[in-house]
């Protein structure tokens, strides 16, 4: 089928057969206001704020939804359209900035850039109706929705659909409908598609921010700061910036602003989580135990498999997650060479994920004979660059700086964040596990990617490793079809809640194309090609902690490295 | 049969739901629309305030009715067709819809029985009449796609009034005479339901059915909810519309007419799109203002208008800015 050639505000714009104006405008780089469209989303056509006026017939369309025929002439700038869009954008939001102090966006959210741009007055309507309390899903503080800030737009509801397990639907009617979801019934994966995609913040993640900053101002606390593999790779989209090499330092030198007492890092982390699961593959190969193996250090993943899959419990990696490791590490190993008592150290995660607020609550994970939690606060990609704002930090800004002295990592470790980036990273150090010796191509280019299935057969030694890599448990149905059909299908699968993996997360910034989770994905490729030390088992610090590890007590080493799972299926 | 499209084209037959389409034209797109199977509905729906036609033309006149719905199948090769039957009229008419199901099959078209959900204004807006029939939630459909193309589950399907398809009857049997049903309701002393020709001005109509009215009532055309209000030299122009005259009472304040339409709409919208969902408790906020803030209200309906989802809350405008204008008219 041929393309078809529109034209919008008097520019030449050429759509795809059954493209919408809106996605074929966005992809030429105009601007259209819009609240309720998502360019991965089905058009709900709630807001009409995208509309467009046909030049010929005088008609307006909302053009989330219009498929254009060929020669039309649209006009989203008339005199009629930014009337009608002003109106109805002031009776979406009426009321809404005094809903900041609750959102974890504050003041920096596209709502008041809206404003600002388009000159709207939000007090000139009666702020709209209260439709209920805040309610955490499932009772945890992880997700929250507020029905008051909520403008049924339903596009949490289509992203839960698409990327989840339809936690949420749209309750009532007319009037009185609203967001409601099937909390005590099922479980929410807290996967955070709907506080990414949610235009108002009224499905948002539980904020941390008040809680970092207290544990900032007490004196008596040491407050450690982790970046999780995915945070360099993003963090200059605060900005608008285009991905460079000064990422990373620019990341610690954020970082440095807030007023962290340590800078340490999440790949720190990747690298003990890497050794501990890829030794773990290889003694499930040998004992042929429990194969597939499945990762373990997506929560959102696990929760699935706990609440929905509990069958996969024992398939699950008993190796802890990159930031849980290397929490632990802090508040054991480095509290001693440190000599400093655990209780005084605070460790923040920044993370591009909405499910390890839940993560780090799970009380197996904690250390010191139950004492502490390896992690204390998570904050997103979001919350911290609500943190840099507040404190009027400017990218352009910000000079290059190093982390603290408990930051090495790997060029595995660095790739955790992309999709197959913890495949990859594991049989890197697999390799060397069982045959003595770096695989001859570290880049496994098979396992990389934005699919949602991916897999490949790796040599190593004398042995055929079947591997898969799975984006969005909306494919875990498909993977176990395939199982079931042929048991040895896979040897070890890696799962990633989010598309493109933890760079895609639910803690991330918005992104009008998911190609900018992509370019994320890319960026920490070009970290991995970079480094000098591009495997786990070659990372000095983590040899020097792993063999500390050796010399505790049996059950005080599996309390640091390894962690437990549980069928959570029959609860409810 | 090609025959039939001419001659309804040559009585000038418009749709009686309400939007005036001509009835040759859509039952020529859902002819030509490519595609096997193609389905028939009419909609029994009558959710309009008072308005009783169809209630009328289904207990007098069933057989004629269903005649044209028979004609409609025959002509687009549909085997299936729906009634939409109005909450409150199915139990009473089902004994005598069960025999058109029986009439319909010995021609080779299954009909269908469906009794939509009580009080439901936009239950006989079609795209959310055909989310009904399909089991899914009473929300309209995108304007994007027409039922003419995609209707009831993705096929073309004709949807018309129970008063166009007993028209296209007529035009069959060459007895169609160019009249229309109009209910009359209100302040007046002869309400009820009459036969006139449909090119007659408001004020004949009032006077063929001998009722003198208040000069000062306003009278609502076509629907109780979403037809405009006239009064003076308006009532010499033909009533358009679902065919209906409400007399208001001349003392009602226009607040309490806002207010009776407003609260309405505000029971009925479906709450799927701006303009309509939070534009309506806005408009009932500023009509309690001592004085009617009519430029305010005016600015919103008429955003309803340009840009609301569906036929709802588009139609908000018509009833507000009539009043508006027949306050302020000369």
């Amino acid at each position: 089928m041929k393309n078809i050639s529109f034209s919008l505000n008097g520019k030449k714009i050429s759509a795809k057969p059954e493209e919408s104006v809106l996605h074929a405008a966005l992809k030429a780089g105009m601007k259209i206001p819009h609240v309720c469209f998502g360019t991965e989303l089905k058009p709900t056509e709630s807001c009409r704020t995208c509309i467009v006026e046909d030049e010929e017939t005088g008609r307006i369309h909302t053009s989330c939804a219009l498929v254009p025929k060929e020669g039309m002439k649209l006009r989203s700038d008339t005199e009629k359209i930014e009337k009608a869009r002003k109106i109805n954008l002031e009776l979406l939001f009426a009321g809404h900035q005094d809903q900041c102090h609750d959102c974890n966006e504050g003041r920096w959210c596209k709502i008041a850039y809206q404003c600002e741009s388009l000159g709207l007055d939000l007090k000139k309507y009666a702020p709209r109706e209260n439709k209920g309390l805040i309610e955490r899903f499932d009772g945890e503080s992880v997700i929250e929705f507020d029905p008051s800030s909520c403008i049924n737009c339903n596009k949490c509801i289509e992203a839960c659909r698409k990327c989840s397990v339809a936690y949420l639907f749209e309750k009532g009617i007319g009037k009185d409908v609203t967001i409601g979801n099937h909390g005590g019934k099922m479980a929410c994966t807290f996967c955070g598609k709907c506080t990414i995609v949610c235009p108002t913040g009224a499905i948002r993640t539980h904020n941390s921010i008040a809680a970092v900053e207290a544990a900032l101002k007490n004196p008596k606390k040491i407050v450690i700061v982790q970046p999780a593999p995915a945070i360099r790779g993003t963090l200059g989209e605060g900005w608008n910036k285009e991905y460079d090499k000064t990422w990373t330092g620019k990341m610690y030198a954020a970082l440095r602003c807030i007023g962290f007492d340590k800078i340490f890092d999440v790949n720190f982390g990747a690298d003990i989580t890497t050794m501990v699961e890829a030794k773990e593959l290889g003694e499930r190969l040998e004992k042929k135990e429990n194969l597939p193996m499945f990762t373990s250090c997506c929560p959102s993943w696990v929760r699935y498999v706990e609440h929905f899959q509990p069958q996969l419990v024992p398939n699950l990696t008993s190796a802890r997650s990159p930031h849980i490791h290397s929490g632990g590490a802090y508040k054991t190993w480095w509290a001693q060479q440190e000599n400093i008592n655990p209780d005084d150290i605070f460790v923040v995660s920044v993370l591009p994920c909405t499910a390890k607020k839940y993560e780090i609550r799970r009380k197996e994970l904690m250390v010191n004979d139950g004492k502490h939690y390896p992690v204390d606060e998570a904050l997103t990609t979001r919350e911290f660059i609500t943190m840099l704002r507040d404190r009027n930090v400017e990218w352009d800004d910000l000079k290059e700086e190093n982390p603290d002295e408990l930051a090495e990592y790997s060029g595995a470790g660095a790739i955790y964040g992309s999709s197959g980036g913890v495949m990859e990273s594991a049989l890197r150090s697999a390799a060397w596990f069982l045959t003595g010796k770096n695989l001859p191509k570290l880049e496994l280019t098979e396992v990389r990617g934005m699919e949602g299935i991916k897999s490949a057969e790796i040599k190593i030694g004398d042995r055929t490793l079947k591997v898969g890599v799975v984006a969005t448990v909306q494919n875990i149905p498909q993977v176990l079809s395939i199982l079931k059909k042929d048991p040895d299908a896979f040897h070890y699968i890696e799962v990633m809640a989010c598309p493109g993996g933890c760079v895609g997360g639910g803690g991330q910034p918005s992104y009008d194309f998911i190609t900018q989770v992509d370019k994320r994905r890319k960026n920490l490729y070009t970290i991995d090609d970079h480094k000098s030390i591009r495997c786990a088992h070659e990372n000095t610090q983590v040899a020097k902690y792993l063999s500390w590890c050796d010399t505790q007590k049996p059950t005080v080493k599996k309390s640091l490295l390894e962690t437990r799972f549980f069928d959570r299926k029959t609860t409810h | 049969m090609k025959d039939l499209l001419k001659k309804i084209e040559k009585a000038g037959l418009i749709g009686r739901g309400g939007t005036g389409f001509p009835v040759h034209k859509k039952w020529k797109a859902v002819l030509d629309a490519p595609g096997e199977e193609k389905f028939v509905i009419c909609n029994a729906s009558e959710g309009e305030p008072g308005v009783r036609k169809d209630w009328i033309l289904l207990t007098e006149h069933i057989h004629e009715v269903f005649e044209g719905m028979r004609i409609a199948c025959e002509l687009i090769g549909a085997k299936k067709c729906w009634i939409n039957c109005n909450h409150d009229y199915f139990e009473i008419l089902k004994p005598r819809l069960e025999k058109q199901v029986k009439r319909l099959a010995t021609h080779g078209v299954e009909l269908l029985l469906f009794q939509e959900q009580a009080d439901s204004y936009l239950g006989g807006e079609s795209s959310t009449m055909m989310n009904a029939i399909e089991g899914k939630r009473l929300l309209p459909r995108s304007k994007t796609v027409h039922a003419t193309e995609r209707g009831l589950w993705g096929k073309p399907t004709l949807i018309n009034n129970v008063e166009t398809f007993f028209d296209v009857a007529a035009v069959e049997n060459e007895t169609f005479d160019n009249t229309r049903l109009y209910t009359i309701l209100g302040i007046v002393p002869h309400h009820g339901v009459f036969r006139l020709p449909s090119d007659m001005t408001v004020r004949e109509i009032l006077k063929q059915t001998k009722n003198k009215i208040d000069p000062r009532s306003l009278v609502q055309i076509g629907g109780g909810a979403c037809g405009p209000v006239w009064r003076g030299k308006n009532l010499d122009q033909p009533a358009n519309g679902a065919g209906s005259l409400e007399v208001h009472d001349p003392n009602i304040t226009a607040k309490e007419l806002l207010k009776r339409w407003l609260k309405f709409f505000h029971e009925q919208l479906c709450g799927t799109c701006t303009p309509c969902r939070d534009g309506v408790p806005q408009i009932l906020k500023l009509i309690e203002q001592k004085k009617i803030p009519w430029d305010e209200i005016l600015e919103i309906t008429k955003t309803q208008q340009e840009t609301a989802f569906c036929g709802l809350g588009r139609s908000i405008d018509t009833p507000v800015r009539s009043l508006y204008e027949a306050l302020h008219q000369k």
